[in-house]
Parts: structure tokens; C-alpha cells; sequence
């Protein structure tokens, strides 16, 4: 699971991907803004096939969050 | 995907020799007389919904007649959900003459939402369905709160929109003649609208009927009527509601509601819209993602040989650009051709790059308490560091000017507040002699045109429009972090994997004496892990994105306030680089 999001989150920030943890913030250390997000709770939504709802997006902060969230969701 | 555009190049628009508004009663019967013509389109699925000025005119008045009926006169009624025509509905229908509509932010917290239903004194609530569980536990737990209604239909205890329809018209079949004789005074609320508090909680702007109409003339008298608008922000946020839904709504101009951020581009090109209004990210985003676009396609290099030759046309007053650059609008639906952008400083880098493309940009410039806009520059090509004339209706003065001209913007007119709600000190604080001061520094530039140059606040800007009051982020994490003895939160660039971004940074200067024998690196590593429990509860874009230890106590002046100035001169530069021994990443 850990494995294929950070694959998802690696390609669409362009970071390497050992430099993404579950504790990776999404807003503060990879710089995504508020249009950003919206982006790659698309990429994450296909990948997965979960819904991120839009109030659910602005509770998920880190890598972890989301984890969390397609794990509770599945 | 229906490609067929409406047209709605027949219907009729408001033009400047139409007479003023007066209130938004006035705009709802307004929307009576404009018949048939179409007010908004939604969009569900691949069909649009088609509601006209008529239709959501009785609907208003059925709401409105409903909410009357049970009591809910001169209270403050909060709103909160997604953008919709429903949405709309609401609000006018609150704000018509009924009472108050407190508009709520959809990104916040739900303890920021219990404290501002709680801070707003709010008789009563909608929302949507999302918000079913902010509505039970405030129902529950929120003495001021009696009733609770569904903006969307769903099965449960509070009544949905549908069935206060039903009931209003029932009503109104029965003779009901409540909503046409509701009075609007200029001078009584209508709308409260939450801004980042300086200290604490955050303070309710009030704006009165003659302040939301004021703003809305003033649009309609400088924006020249387009056939349709996207409304993409969010309806709570002044900008918005006042820069795009109301006075689009006034001047006849038809709204399509994007439903999700997630579909925006897809609906550009499902609704075809002539204008938006937006924040800065939006024409960050919009450019750099033209750019990428044309990049991929290998078209980067003919696309910069024709901007060059594009401008130098133009500078012969020949514009060929939206036919150049046709492939660019077909991306954006083909139609879209004005963008008002609002709420944040913006970089005119963007500006230019989008108007060499052919796109009119507009600038505005204003803040809440001028329900929104003082000034607004629609010559950004010649004038791009500006942010345009000041309005007619609003007085503008910059206040104890230094030698170069400049100072604080100081606003007068019938846009300005008349105050927060249930806040003298702070109405006292931001007022002189009939003046609202708004922090901000400009000066005058010798063509009447505006130029902002800083703030005198210490209010944080973001890029989407969002402020953030750094007092309000210490006040959190002194009460959340017994150890910090002194806490300065402040705006900061940093180097991103390569990209400088804006981020918000916290310099601490903490009790040693509590952490017993730590090492300075273990102190650090500790306030670092304890700031993501602070941000896990502070909404997204309040996150605290670096974290730095102060050696030694702040600066003060005479009157024990901390130097912010010093704090940041001394600790901005250690947050550029990883390296500094201090910092420690949120």
C-alpha cells in the first residue's frame, strides 16, 4: 500500500521517492497547494478506486493520513 | 459531453443607466421582473440544470416567507455547504430582510465551526449533508442554536430544503404577505462574514445592506456585462459572493457553478463561461499549467516567437492574440476571456503572461471590511504594479505620508463596515475619525493609480487568498505547548525540492529548565514532533511548516512587545537552508 501511494505521490510532486515517508507532510515539505492537492487526490482516487471527498481532503495532511484513508475506505 | 453552447447573447443586461440598488430585497424582486432569462446553471452529471431569475426569485420568497413564519426575524442564521443554487437561495433569502446570514468557511476545523456558531450567537443553521455531524453536535451543545435545516435532501431529524420550499408556498398560496413587506434598512446587517482574528478567536465583519449593494453598483458600473460567469471560489468568501454572485446576478449575467475544484477545467469547457472571478493560485496556476501544456506538445518556442510578435503588434493597436493563441482558449473552453483576481497580492508576472495571451485580467484591491473592493485595475498591461483607481464612491486617503508619499491606506463610503460584531474594542481599534485603517501601505502614484507597498499588520497573505493572523497561530501554540516561553510565527520563503515557496515558520524560545539534561538537538527534535500535533488540528493552510529554537529571549520595545522585525532578521535566513542547526521541519 505504502509502496504504491508513495509511487503515486513520487510522480506527481517529481521527488525522489526515498525522500517520502508516511510522516511526509504534504503541504509543508512537498509544497502542494490547495489546487495541488485537489490533483492528487485524483491520481490517489484512480489508483485506488476510494472517493476523497473534498471535507476529507482538508483533514489529510501527510502521507500517513491518506494511507489511513484508503485503508478505512477500501 | 454536451458541447452545444447556450446562448444567451438575446437576454437582457444591465447597463449603467439602469437606476442603483438599493438593497437586496430590491435585487430579489429585481430577479422577478427579469422573467425566463436564465440566472444559474448547474451542472449534474453530463446535463446542466437550468434555473431562471423567476424561478429563484419565488423560491427566495417562499424560503424567505418560510423562515419568517417560524420566528427566525432579525436573528443570525449561518450558511454552510458547497456552491449551489440552493446555496444562493439561502443566502438571499436570510439576507433579504429576514436577518443575518453568517457565512461559514467549509475549510475549517469543527472546533473553528462550533466557536464561530457559538461566537455568532446563530438562531439557526443550514448546511449541507456534510455537515450533518457539525449540525447535530451544535444542535446539541449550542444553547443559541434552535433550528437546523438541510440545504441538500437527506432523510433525517432537521428539515431539508424541499419541505421549507413546500411549507413557504404553502404559505404564500394562503396569502402569506410577510416577505414583501420585510424592510431592509441601509443600515442593518446583513451578512457576517469571520476574518482571522489578531487575537484569540477570530473577529465577525458585519456588512449592512448599504454596504453589500454599494460594492455591487460599484460593479456593475465598472465591469462591463459579460453573457456568463463560472463561480469557482467559494460563496462564503466575500469575493465572491460580492465581486461575482450578486452583482452578476444584478447585472443579469449568467452564473454556472462549478461543482468540484477537481472538475474546473472539464467545466470551463462544459459551460463555456466568459469570465471568473479568482485568487492569485488560480493564475498561477492557470499559467504555469498553459506552459506545461505547450512544453509537452513541443509548441513552447513558436508559442514565445508569437507572444514577441503578438506585443509588438499591439503596441500598433492591432490584437490578434485570442487568434493566435486560439489552441491556449480552446483549453479553456474558448469563450473565457476576463479574469478578476482578488484577495492576495499578486505576482504581475502572471498578469502579463496571461494578458500576452490574450486573456483581460482585472485587479482588484480590497478586504472584507470594504465588502470587498476599494480599488480595481483594469489597465494591468500598462499598469501591472498597480492596483488600479480607487473607486469613485470610496474616499481613500494615505495616511501620515512619508517623503516618498508613502503610507496607510485609509478607506471611507458606504462599502465600509460599520464594525465587528460584538467587538467594540477591536471596531475602536481599526476606526479614526470615521476612517477604517487598513493596514496596508501604498502611496499615490502621480496618475491616480494605487500602489500597495507592504503592510503595517503582521497579517500572513496567502497565495489562495486566506489570511492568517501569526498572533492567532501563538496564541495555539503557547496554550498547547506549556514549554514556550516566547513564540513569533512569521511568513517565510523557503527552497521546496527546488522551488521557492512561501511557507509560515515558528521561532520558539523555550523553557530549559523543563527538559531536565536534554541535549539542544533532542529540545529541538521534541518542539519539532509536538508542532505536528498543532498542526493535526489547525486547518491545512494554518500549518506551521517550520520550526526554529531561539537561543536567547526576544527583543522588546519600552512596552515589553516582542521586535518582530528583529525575530525575523535574525532566524528568516536560518529557515532557507536545511543545513542550519537550529531548524527542525515541522
Amino acid at each position: 500500500m505504502i509502496e504504491r501511494l508513495i509511487a503515486v505521490v513520487g510522480e506527481y510532486v517529481s521527488v525522489d521517492r526515498k525522500d517520502i515517508t508516511e510522516e511526509t507532510s504534504l503541504r509543508q515539505e512537498l509544497g502542494l497547494n490547495s489546487l495541488d492537492l485537489v490533483n492528487l487526490a485524483v491520481s490517489v482516487e484512480h489508483e485506488f478506486g476510494v472517493e476523497i471527498s473534498d471535507r476529507k481532503l482538508t483533514m489529510i495532511k501527510t502521507v500517513g493520513d491518506m494511507i489511513r484513508h484508503i485503508e478505512n475506505a477500501e | 459531453m454536451m458541447r452545444v453552447r447556450a446562448d444567451f447573447s438575446s437576454q437582457r443586461r444591465k447597463t449603467t443607466s439602469d437606476s442603483a440598488l438599493h438593497d437586496l430585497h430590491e435585487l430579489v424582486l429585481r430577479l422577478q421582473s427579469y422573467g425566463s432569462d436564465i440566472a444559474v446553471i448547474e451542472k449534474t452529471g453530463e446535463q446542466k440544470i437550468f434555473h431562471t431569475a423567476e424561478k429563484l426569485s419565488c423560491d427566495v420568497e417562499a424560503l424567505a416567507t418560510q423562515l419568517h413564519s417560524r420566528g427566525l426575524c432579525n436573528c443570525n442564521i449561518a450558511l454552510l455547504g458547497e456552491n449551489s443554487y440552493r446555496w444562493i437561495v439561502c443566502f438571499l433569502a436570510i439576507a433579504c430582510g429576514v436577518g443575518t446570514a453568517v457565512l461559514l468557511d467549509k475549510e475549517l476545523t469543527d472546533a473553528e465551526l462550533d466557536a464561530q456558531l457559538l461566537k455568532s450567537d446563530s438562531a439557526a443553521l443550514f448546511c449541507t449533508s456534510t455537515f450533518y455531524e457539525t449540525a447535530v453536535r451544535n444542535k446539541k451543545e449550542n444553547p443559541h442554536l434552535q433550528d437546523v435545516f438541510l440545504i441538500d435532501d437527506k432523510d433525517c431529524e432537521f428539515p431539508d430544503f424541499s419541505q421549507l420550499l413546500t411549507s413557504g408556498k404553502k404559505l404564500l398560496s394562503k396569502g402569506d404577505r410577510s416577505f414583501a413587506q420585510l424592510q431592509c434598512l441601509s443600515q442593518t446587517p446583513a451578512a457576517l462574514i469571520f476574518t482571522s482574528g489578531t487575537t484569540g478567536p477570530n473577529k465577525g465583519v458585519l456588512l449592512t445592506q448599504k454596504n453589500l449593494v454599494s460594492n455591487i453598483n460599484t460593479i456593475a458600473q465598472n465591469v462591463s456585462a459579460k453573457e456568463s460567469t463560472i463561480s469557482v471560489l467559494p460563496m462564503n468568501h466575500i469575493y465572491e459572493l460580492n465581486c461575482n454572485i450578486l452583482p452578476m446576478l444584478y447585472m443579469q449575467t449568467v452564473i454556472c457553478i462549478n461543482d468540484r475544484m477537481r472538475n474546473l477545467m472539464h467545466n470551463l469547457r462544459f459551460f463555456q463561461p466568459q469570465m471568473a472571478v479568482v485568487v492569485p493560485l488560480f493564475l498561477e496556476s492557470f499559467y504555469n499549467n498553459i506552459w506545461q501544456k505547450l512544453r509537452k506538445d513541443g509548441l513552447d518556442v513558436r508559442f514565445e516567437r508569437s507572444i514577441a510578435l503578438s506585443n509588438s503588434l499591439l503596441e500598433k493597436g492591432i490584437d490578434i492574440r485570442r487568434t493566435l493563441f486560439r489552441r491556449v482558449h480552446e483549453y479553456f473552453g474558448n469563450e473565457l476571456s476576463l479574469l478578476i483576481c482578488g484577495g492576495a497580492p499578486v505576482d504581475a508576472k502572471y498578469v502579463k503572461g496571461l494578458t500576452e495571451l490574450g486573456f483581460d485580467i482585472f485587479v482588484g484591491y480590497g478586504l472584507t471590511e470594504a465588502s470587498p473592493i476599494a480599488a480595481l485595475n483594469k489597465e494591468t498591461r500598462t499598469h501591472p504594479d498597480s492596483v488600479g483607481k480607487p473607486f469613485p464612491n470610496v474616499s481613500l486617503h494615505i495616511h501620515a505620508p512619508d517623503p516618498d508619499g508613502e503610507g496607510e491606506v485609509w478607506l471611507r463610503g458606504d462599502n465600509i463596515t460599520p464594525g465587528y460584531y460584538n467587538d467594540i474594542t477591536a471596531t475602536n481599534e481599526s476606526f479614526e475619525d470615521g476612517w477604517f485603517k487598513t493596514g496596508d501601505y501604498g502611496k499615490m502614484l502621480s496618475d491616480g493609480y494605487l500602489q500597495l507597498t507592504g503592510r503595517k499588520k503582521d497579517l500572513i497573505i496567502l497565495n489562495n487568498g486566506k489570511n492568517v493572523h501569526p498572533e492567532e497561530l501563538e496564541s495555539v501554540i503557547r496554550a498547547q505547548l506549556p514549554y514556550v516561553l516566547e513564540v513569533v510565527v512569521m511568513e517565510t520563503e523557503k527552497m521546496i525540492f527546488g522551488v521557492c515557496q512561501k511557507i509560515i515558520a515558528a521561532v520558539l524560545y523555550v523553557d530549559t529548565d523543563l527538559f531536565d539534561g536534554m541535549t539542544a538537538e533532542q529540545i529541538r527534535q521534541k518542539a519539532k514532533c509536538d508542532m505536528q500535533n498543532v498542526n493535526a488540528k489547525l486547518p491545512g493552510y494554518k500549518t506551521v511548516s517550520h520550526v526554529l529554537i531561539a537561543e536567547e529571549s526576544f527583543e522588546k520595545t519600552s512596552t515589553n512587545k516582542i521586535v518582530r522585525r528583529k525575530v525575523k532578521e535574525r532566524y528568516c535566513d536560518c529557515s532557507q537552508g536545511d543545513q542550519s542547526p537550529q531548524e527542525g521541519r515541522a
